[in-house]
């Protein structure tokens, strides 16, 4: 169980009134989850799991070390407290460390479900069993998964601060390949609760997705005009925005920097649609409220209307050069256009539809090149509709580039990356003047 | 224990065979078994009455199947950049996870509160999830028969880890760190040391009680080049491993030849020409290639994997079940072990967590794939009488299932050191450790980078290229190789983070391997403007 906001505000002040450091401190975080899995057209996998981690940072002068642990007991956590003190005392001086926060105001972000748990289990279970039988009235395979998540967390100092937030999240994830293996199709969701899951909305759209990629025709690797559908988008801009570091950029060993220790703040890198924002407050994918180093989250803007607005900046790093310091995004707000995927689909006259982008790992952080691999679905777009099923293929790009040769995009909608189903990210889906299909993959 | 700083030189001059060491720091293959003891384990009386009571509450409550793993997890990590620690951490993680059979089907409950009621509820949560999946099953579970059994089992190490203060290893950062400093160029500096020690009870109801902990540890170091004024800027990673291995690892590392190689290898990768694309033959170094192994290999032969259970998150395989004992998976050189043996691998165990004995077999022979990895529950699948032990599961909070067992890339079995390889290619890339990596979801295509590259030609290593990368599909891959060193340049490299499965779970996994040559292979330039 999920303690109250009461009952882990009484933990952490325990552990307060144990430390003697000269500054101390205390994370306390509780997680709760159900998951279910499928494959085969059978359950295959389920679990329940609690847990409840406090960790103590003690610092003596400009020397810190932490521990945590996960039993709550009055001794373990009189040793917790006493064995990060006795760390920090042998620990190095640190030329960096920053004294604690004050006190902070965090704002309340609509991202907590109170029947989320309780209900979550049965919930995923009644989905799950809709989606294997549609596959198999259909002769197809159904695989997929789906959690419920429940999680708080606490943060407090002797310094005035203290912070609380919660938060629920649901995801599923569904997978349909026809029965000779020669078609796949894929599709997610993710909302605040197993309620808000569309099951059958995915369960319809990974069906349509395997059926219509049976038998794909050859294309060749090369630059063509591509859509990529949002959760591809998202897949490419979360570790874009993971990569803006205002300390980096400066040191000169990031994408943002430029010679001479200069940053490309400021500068017009992308079209004038091209808006990342984050906010943790948002009501269509909240973020968490409480940042890196108990910063406080809130409405930024990162690239406006195609400048690069904002860098994350540590607080060390920040009080070095002057300015606020400002932690990494926990969620993403891509801004879109107008109209859906079909109207856009219908407003090209030839390209590649990608509907899933699969194992995507950096190449360059020089040019933030990446590469993966397209999955469950590429269609080549004839005359403004979807005329056959293509091969798969691996990809060479950068989300810079990508960012750059948008020419038109729907309106966006939470969405998450195929690979973390995190639910923190809403896109749109773009049409891309190229993108570089590298070479084939046989995989289906 | 290879010199890199030497083993370089010695290439770049290689005028001379004398001067080039070995890649071994394992010593030869196959390694010897480490036995489990048939001890009594010395848990406490408190967490044996709680593991009993799970066991028997899922049994009251109709389980024809349970077993309970009561564990703590301990990891200590030490990050330092530059002259700093920014961060000294020491975790540990408690609880328990009870996973049952009713009704034919798995359920699997946990819980970090080790009370007596806390694992009635855990137990009683485990039997009920089995029995609601069970309406959702095709067919029911089936263990193929183990012999439970009641035994000790610890990673050997020389020095334990957690026994070495933590001023001796900031020492050890920050000495390491200065070093790589004082090289010309070089602007930065992070390193970090990761120690994990997984301590785990198993008991099952067919009367199996394993004791098991397993120890791991991670050093690492990357330095940095900034060229200021053309804005450009280079990176080079230690080519240290994981293993499961005391402290005698950090000791025995040649720190201070890899750091100075590093720095100069740094520097080298700012003037280094950019490699003109096109198919090139490959010499692929262990401390490079056993990612390859582990990624086109290793994950191609998970029978889960192949029968389409991963089939919405990690993928399938192209290693169907009816290429068994047929497909061509390379050349006659190839020859593939799996293995939880080895001391100092990373998946090496007494027992896996059905508690299944550990083993070792030969997926791969002459080049033809002959067997998969699988557990116990897998086994009649493919109509087998046991499973190869592969089950285990990241954190008393995960269900285990089939993850890597350690996958060995057999020597050459003919005497050819890595210096007479080099000596006798003509023209080729040397690639060395691990950079980017990446494969498709049935393990076809693939693409790989290494930390340095380098052009051999006539017979030497002529210089260093820059923004290499080489793609290829797996079957022609392991096709193209014509030439495998023998077992005196055997090496272990791996991995700490292996995912797998939904919720993901991590696995440690070792490979061991030899340089080997590969003919005609798709390199590209990963150049780009942006």
């Amino acid at each position: 169980m999920i303690p109250s906001k009461e009952a882990g505000r009484a933990i952490v002040d325990q552990v307060l009134s144990l430390s003697r450091a000269d500054d101390v401190f205390v994370t306390l975080a509780a997680s709760q989850t159900t998951h279910l899995r499928f494959a085969r057209n059978a359950v295959s996998a389920n679990g329940e799991q609690s847990d409840l981690v406090l960790t103590v940072e003690s610092s003596f002068g400009r020397k810190s070390a932490s521990t945590a642990v996960n039993q709550l007991d009055a001794r373990t956590l009189a040793e917790a407290v006493a064995r990060s003190e006795q760390m920090a005392r042998l620990a190095p001086e640190d030329p960096e460390h920053m004294p604690g926060l004050g006190p902070q105001a965090y704002v309340e972000a609509p991202a907590h479900d109170e029947d989320a748990i309780e209900a979550g289990a049965a919930e995923i279970t009644r989905g799950t069993a809709g989606c294997i039988e549609r596959a198999q009235a259909l002769g197809l395979t159904a695989a997929g998964y789906s959690h419920v998540n429940a999680t708080a967390e606490w943060v407090g100092n002797r310094r005035g601060l203290f912070g609380h937030q919660r938060a629920t999240n649901a995801a599923f994830s569904h997978t349909v390949r026809s029965s000779s293996g020669g078609g796949s199709g894929w599709s997610a969701s993710v909302a605040g609760s197993a309620s808000g899951l569309d099951f059958e909305g995915c369960s319809q759209r990974a069906i349509a997705k395997a059926r219509a990629s049976i038998d794909p025709r050859p294309l060749a690797p090369g630059k063509y005009v591509t859509i990529l559908e949002p959760s591809c988008v998202a897949s490419l801009i979360t570790p874009f925005l993971l990569a803006m570091n205002a300390r980096s950029a400066e040191e000169g060993r990031s994408f943002f920097s430029k010679p001479g220790g200069n940053t490309k703040l400021g500068e017009r890198l992308f079209p004038e649609a091209v808006t990342l924002r984050s906010d943790p407050a948002s009501s269509s994918a909240p973020g968490a409220t409480i940042g890196s180093e108990a910063l406080p989250q809130q409405a930024r803007t990162w690239v406006d209307r195609g400048r690069l607005a904002t860098l994350a900046c540590d607080r060390f790093w920040a009080d070095k050069r002057g300015r606020e310091p400002v932690p990494p995004a926990s969620n993403v707000l891509m801004d879109g256009g107008t109209g859906t995927l079909e109207e856009l689909i219908a407003d090209t006259p030839r390209g590649v539809l990608i509907t899933s982008l699969f194992y995507i790992r950096f190449v360059d952080p020089r040019t933030l090149l990446l590469t993966g691999l397209t999955r469950d679905g590429v269609f080549w777009i004839e005359g403004g509709k979807l005329s056959h099923p293509v091969n798969n293929f691996r990809w060479n790009e950068s989300p810079a580039r990508v960012l750059a040769h948008i020419d038109a995009m729907t309106a966006a909608a939470r969405t998450a990356p195929r690979e973390s189903l995190a639910g923190n990210v809403v896109a749109p889906a773009l049409r891309l003047s190229e993108f570089e299909l590298s070479s084939v993959s046989d995989a289906v | 224990m290879m010199k890199r700083r030497d083993l370089l030189r010695g290439m770049l001059a290689t005028s001379s065979l004398g001067v080039l060491e070995s890649c071994s720091r394992s010593g030869a293959n196959p390694p010897p078994h480490a036995a489990p003891a048939a001890n009594e384990p010395s848990i406490d009386p408190a967490s044996r009455a709680l593991a009993d009571a799970a066991l028997e509450a899922a049994r009251a409550l109709g389980a024809t199947y349970a077993d309970v793993r009561i564990a703590d997890y301990r990891t200590q990590a030490l990050r330092a950049r530059e002259a700093r620690i920014v961060s000294i951490s020491d975790e540990t993680s408690m609880g328990f996870g009870v996973r049952v059979i009713a009704d034919g089907a798995w359920g699997f409950a946990a819980s970090s509160r080790l009370e007596s009621a806390e694992v009635q509820r855990v137990a009683r949560r485990a039997v009920l999830l089995a029995r609601e999946s069970a309406r959702l099953y095709r067919e029911p579970v089936r263990l193929a028969p183990i012999t439970p059994r009641v035994a000790v089992w610890s990673t050997p190490v020389r020095r334990d880890a957690f026994g070495v203060s933590l001023e001796e290893k900031a020492d050890r950062l920050l000495s390491l760190n200065a070093i790589a400093l004082r090289q010309p160029n070089i602007n930065f500096v992070d390193s970090q040391m990761t120690f994990v020690r997984e301590h785990k009870y198993f008991a099952s109801t067919e009367g199996a009680r394993i004791e098991q902990t397993l120890s791991r540890l991670h050093p690492t170091f990357t330095v940095t080049s900034v060229d200021s004024e053309s804005g450009n800027f280079t990176t080079r990673a230690s080519f240290t491993d994981p293993r499961a291995l005391g402290y005698e690892y950090v000791e025995d590392y040649p720190w201070e030849e890899d750091v100075r190689q590093a720095a100069e290898d740094a520097r080298e990768k700012q003037r280094a020409p950019s490699v003109e694309p096109g198919k090139r033959d490959l010499i692929l170094h262990p401390t490079h290639l056993w990612l390859t192994i582990h990624e086109s290999i290793g994950h191609s032969t998970e029978l889960d994997r192949a029968l389409g259970y991963e089939a919405d998150f990690a993928g399938t395989s192209f290693l169907t079940p009816d290429r068994l004992g047929s497909f061509q998976l390379g050349s006659p050189l190839i020859n593939v072990v799996a293995e939880k043996t080895a001391p100092g691998s990373l998946a090496t165990s007494g027992f896996d967590d059905d508690g299944a004995e550990s083993g070792e077999w030969p997926l791969v022979v002459d080049g033809k794939f002959v067997d998969y990895q699988f557990t116990r529950d897998q086994a009649h699948w493919l109509g087998k009488a046991r499973g190869h032990a592969c089950s285990y599961a990241d954190s008393w909070r995960s269900s285990p299932f089939q993850r890597m067992p350690n996958v060995n890339l057999l020597p050459g079995k003919a005497p050819l050191s890595l210096a007479q390889l080099i000596a006798g290619t003509d023209d080729a890339i040397l690639i060395q450790g691990r950079s980017s990596y990446s494969i498709d979801h049935q393990r076809h295509n693939f693409q790989f980078s290494g930390q340095t590259a380098w052009q051999v030609k006539g017979g030497r290593v002529t210089h260093m290229l820059k923004d290499v990368a080489y793609q290829a599909s797996t079957p022609a891959f392991w096709a193209a190789c014509d030439a495998l060193c023998s077992r005196e340049e055997y090496y272990v490299g791996g991995s700490f983070f292996d995912g797998k499965g939904q919720p993901i779970q991590s696995n440690a996994v070792s490979h061991g391997c030899v340089p080997a040559r590969f003919r005609q292979i798709d390199v590209l330039n990963t150049a780009r403007k942006v």
